[in-house]
């Protein structure tokens, strides 16, 4: 996860809701001593956009070494100033009132009760920027022995900013939404810690963790937070604190409000266990809460039902003010909870995509998506994490496909093909949405575009490859999508889906490496995957199968008289990725004869005898490879069809026919 | 005060007008035709060398296929990104030259024999300047109607809390949208006046705009009952083709061609309701140029 991705929606895909959630024990564990443990008391103060805590943490060092120092995250000073190393990796700037930080008041080390407090100092060991605190390094006078723990007492105070990276308060509502929010202990591992800076390709790696957290807030607030609420009680200065308990979590966010509409339901399907789905709905959108409902419940079902029982209990879906957009607004899939759109977009998709649109049930589906592959499982490395979002979009695909059948772009003004319409500019580059009614788009073609944009950069498992390309949200949905479309290609689709099973329950509530992932894919398949990984994730290839010619000539046998085709193809690799590929002719007569081409040599001749004559070849005809960048030429048709294009080109023309119509002087 | 021709009157005296200007309907045609093929010339070219012998070709006779456009929109990037300058270019153009049209059309329609072309060049080119210049004053405050309406949304409307949708927005405060609407309607009805002032009459520019002003003000219903009679004609096109165009599964070589034909009709009839619309406010103006100067003679003797 990046900070980057906080800030953009993904074109075309339009929504409201975060996710975020969890519960209070995970299913199907047994109780597990986490590495750590937090306790935390915060309250709110809402008329100057600051919450004050105290934080009890237990640390416990699972490794062999002593520990004599700690490192924390200290997120929010990423927005202390504008040179941070976020910002100014990012571009952002923040006003000075929208800006926010985080002091630590007091640090206690409870075993000695020796403070802290003056052994400590931020620390910047990415790129030494001295105007970033995002790192707070803590000696200690007495190490931490292997396999002991430390009780650490904090004091904090923290401005929140506004809106910004997933964090913080919207401008002009009483809304809060809270995340990376509190004095975060690093991972140790390999004898040292792994606590990075925030910065634009930060990946927020944290330990699984138990979280005891109570939140004060004004009364009328409404709040919800990761885990479940286990208690509340009213303060006696019209505070009101509620208590959330989250087991093996990454982390822990929270949100109030006062205009939240709270809604509850319960599912339970048959071999899968309850879930508590909590919505906090803004009050105009409380007549859409069946449709939120129905689509969180088609993915319960559908998850837990292909891959494994969701590990939480209870799961909250937040509807976001509509004003907190993209760049500001409440994402990150760190949590239980998943992306973050503007309402205000979903009701632009509401003025051309009239009783069509799909785009809540696809925010709401991605989101559980990511609970499954980027919060209960939360990937080690960059491959690792890319491979997190290639699963979460695949298996949303899927489950969005089953729900609802194949995506559908629709394109219409006022309920009617806007062929002779005003153009629609949305669509990237060309007015075709004034050209055509619906698009079915094949969920992991939706993210075409962006991987054609970027598809010559570096590979996922480079550790660059979030930082140095573009826009991270771009890349999120692009290449990782298209890769395990394309191994569903390789495997079929029922091996498919008891990889992903098996992946699940083998690595829930652990760090899986892309190497994890590789061997659970070659074991339940059987076959030795090294080139599909090699090429396609650690490699920076890509995919262009093409036929590049087609020709015939009729044989007739002397003696009987009868008559055959001889056909020629030409096939060609032209791009850099080696695999196998099927290969058709397709005949005339409506028949056709399937072979399959190893795709090692650049170019390859394959000879077909027929009874009837050639009508075109193909190569990858069932579209199995998603990941081939050129559709066009993946086949040759023996003649030419010149209907197709009189169609197209007739609309085009029109189109512009028309809009110039449009524009004249007069009328 | 009532116009000397009723609105309906000079509606029919229009239709026939243009009628018989057929040539000056091909003439416009044949303009409008010309220009969208250099717009369109690029993307045919491309798209028939992509999918002439291509089974992306036969998909996209029935239908459309997502992963075809997405990676010919890639390839094509240069095209596509060069679609946008050009088509600003050409609408410039477009403008400039229906702006010469305008004066030869609007003197034409005025008179009730057939324009020779050699008065139809003069009248254009005497108008174009002062007709271009009212298209211009047109555009800025239609602009300023346009930006000002999106502003008043960001202060009063679209800040407002809790606001679900555009759509929500459009229907809360359809009242402003409304009068927006109306006023872009009323700047455009007097805009077409004063052209016709500009070219029919003969005093100093400020005048002719004055003059098209208050006809419009002395006529308003006659006014607006062409204008709005004018535009239902055109919405009647409009939704006409856009019936029969939905209907149309073009997949054979018949319905394609079907296709086609009903495009061209469908810009033939809508530049056929552009010369009505020309020709009715040109009548409706002229008669009662006529009458003020029957009055002033009148005066005079």
């Amino acid at each position: 996860m990046t900070a980057a991705r906080h800030k953009a929606s993904a074109p075309g895909i339009v929504l409201t809701l975060v996710f975020f959630c969890v519960n209070s024990a995970a299913f199907s564990q047994t109780p597990v001593t986490r590495s750590v443990a937090y306790v935390i008391d915060v309250s709110l103060n809402p008329r100057l956009h600051t919450i004050e805590g105290t934080e009890m943490l237990t640390w416990h060092n699972t490794s062999d070494q002593s520990v004599s120092s700690l490192e924390f995250h200290m997120y929010t000073n990423a927005f202390r100033s504008n040179r941070t190393t976020l910002l100014s990796e990012t571009g952002g700037s923040i006003s000075r009132q929208g800006r926010g930080w985080i002091d630590i008041i007091g640090m206690t080390d409870l075993r000695t009760e020796q403070n802290l407090t003056e052994r400590s100092e931020y620390i910047q060991p990415d790129d030494q920027n001295p105007y970033d605190s995002t790192v707070l390094a803590v000696k200690l006078s007495e190490p931490v022995g292997p396999r002991d723990s430390i009780e650490l007492g904090i004091r904090f105070r923290e401005q929140l900013p506004e809106a910004i990276s997933g964090t913080g308060w919207a401008p002009g509502e009483e809304y809060y939404f809270v995340s990376h929010w509190f004095p975060k202990i690093g991972v140790y591992q390999n004898g040292a810690w792994d606590c990075h800076q925030f910065s634009a390709s930060s990946d927020f790696f944290s330990a699984f963790g138990n979280y005891d957290v109570k939140i004060s807030v004004p009364v009328r607030y409404i709040v919800g937070a990761t885990g479940a609420r286990s208690g509340d009680e009213m303060n006696s200065e019209g505070m009101m604190t509620y208590r959330y308990v989250a087991d093996s979590v990454q982390d822990f966010v929270w949100t109030a409000s006062p205009d939240f509409s709270m809604r509850s339901r319960s599912f339970k399907y048959p071999g899968l266990p309850k879930t508590r789905v909590i919505l906090l709905l803004q009050p105009q959108h409380v007549a859409q809460t069946e449709e939120y409902f129905e689509a969180i419940g088609h993915a319960i079902e559908y998850f837990g039902l292909k891959y494994g029982p969701y590990q939480y209990p209870d799961i909250t879906i937040v509807d976001p003010p509509w004003n907190m957009g993209p760049g500001r607004t409440s994402a990150a899939n760190e949590y239980p909870f998943a992306n973050v759109y503007p309402a205000l977009i979903t009701a632009h998709t509401d003025l051309y995509e009239l009783g069509h649109s799909l785009n809540a049930e696809e925010a709401i589906i991605c989101g559980f998506g990511s609970q499954y592959w980027e919060e209960t499982i939360a990937g080690k490395d960059t491959a690792g994490q890319w491979l997190g979002r290639g699963l979460s979009a695949y298996s949303a695909g899927e489950s969005l496909e089953h729900a609802y059948g194949p995506k559908v772009s629709v394109y219409k003004f006022a309920g009617a093909y806007p062929v002779y319409a005003y153009p629609v500019w949305e669509v990237a580059g060309f007015p075709v949405a004034a050209l055509i009614g619906k698009v079915w788009i094949y969920q992991p073609y939706g993210c075409l575009p962006l991987y054609l944009r970027y598809a010559n950069s570096d590979a996922m498992a480079v550790e660059g490859y979030n930082a140095s390309y573009g826009d991270n949200a771009d890349l999120a949905c692009g290449k990782p999508t298209l890769v395990m479309a394309t191994l569903e290609g390789v495997l079929g689709k029922g091996v498919m889906e008891r990889v992903l099973r098996t992946y699940y329950q083998q690595f829930r509530f652990r760090h899986p490496t892309l190497q994890d992932f590789q061997k659970v894919c070659q074991e339940v398949s059987g076959r030795n995957l090294d080139w599909f990984f090699n090429q396609l994730v650690r490699g920076t290839g890509t995919v262009d199968f093409s036929v590049e010619s087609i020709s015939y000539y009729r044989k007739t046998d002397l003696n009987s008289g009868a008559s055959t085709f001889v056909t020629k193809v030409v096939v060609r690799r032209r791009g850099e990725v080696k695999m196998p590929v099927g290969l058709r002719l397709a005949l005339e007569d409506g028949g056709a004869v399937d072979t399959v081409w190893n795709g090692e040599n650049r170019e390859q001749v394959f000879r077909f005898e027929t009874i009837a004559a050639p009508y075109s070849a193909e190569v990858d005809p069932f579209q199995k490879i998603p990941l081939d960048v050129n559709y066009s030429n993946n086949s040759l048709t023996v003649d030419e069809n010149l209907l197709p294009v009189l169609k197209w080109v007739n609309r085009v023309f029109v189109y512009f026919q028309n809009i110039l119509l449009n524009i004249g002087a007069a009328v | 005060m009532s116009a000397n021709v009723s609105a309906r009157e000079a509606f029919g005296i229009g239709i026939g007008r243009a009628v018989k200007s057929w040539r000056l309907l091909l003439l416009f045609y044949t303009f409008n035709f010309f220009l969208a093929a250099i717009l369109s010339l690029p993307i045919a070219t491309v798209f028939a060398g992509d999918v002439s012998r291509s089974l992306a070709g036969d998909t996209l006779l029935g239908g459309f296929s997502y992963r075809w456009y997405a990676e010919f929109v890639h390839a094509n990037a240069p095209i596509f990104n060069s679609l946008l300058p050009q088509m600003i270019l050409v609408f410039i153009l477009y403008v400039l030259v229906e702006t010469f049209f305008a004066g030869g059309f609007y003197s034409a329609f005025s008179i009730k024999k057939r324009t020779k072309p050699g008065e139809f060049i003069t009248k254009g080119a005497s108008s174009f300047f002062p007709l271009l210049a009212v298209t211009v004053i047109e555009a800025g405050i239609l602009f300023l109607l346009y930006e000002g309406n999106l502003l008043w949304a960001s202060v009063n409307g679209h800040a407002s809390r809790n606001v679900p949708s555009v759509y929500a927005v459009f229907r809360a405060e359809l009242w402003r949208y409304g009068i927006v609407i109306v006023l872009f309607m009323l700047v455009n009805l007097i805009s077409d006046f004063i052209r016709a002032a500009v070219t029919l009459d003969n005093d100093d520019f400020w005048s002719k705009i004055e003059r098209g002003v208050n006809f419009t003000v002395k006529h308003p219903l006659a006014t607006l009952g062409v204008y709005l009679g004018c535009s239902l004609i055109s919405l009647s096109i409009i939704g006409l083709a856009l019936l029969i165009n939905f209907n149309i599964h073009a997949t054979s070589e018949g319905t394609i061609l079907a296709e086609i034909g009903i495009g061209q009709i469908f810009i033939l009839l809508r530049i056929f309701s552009k010369l009505i619309f020309y020709a009715s406010e040109a009548v409706l103006y002229k008669e009662d140029q006529i009458e003020v100067i029957k009055v002033k003679a009148e005066m005079l003797e």
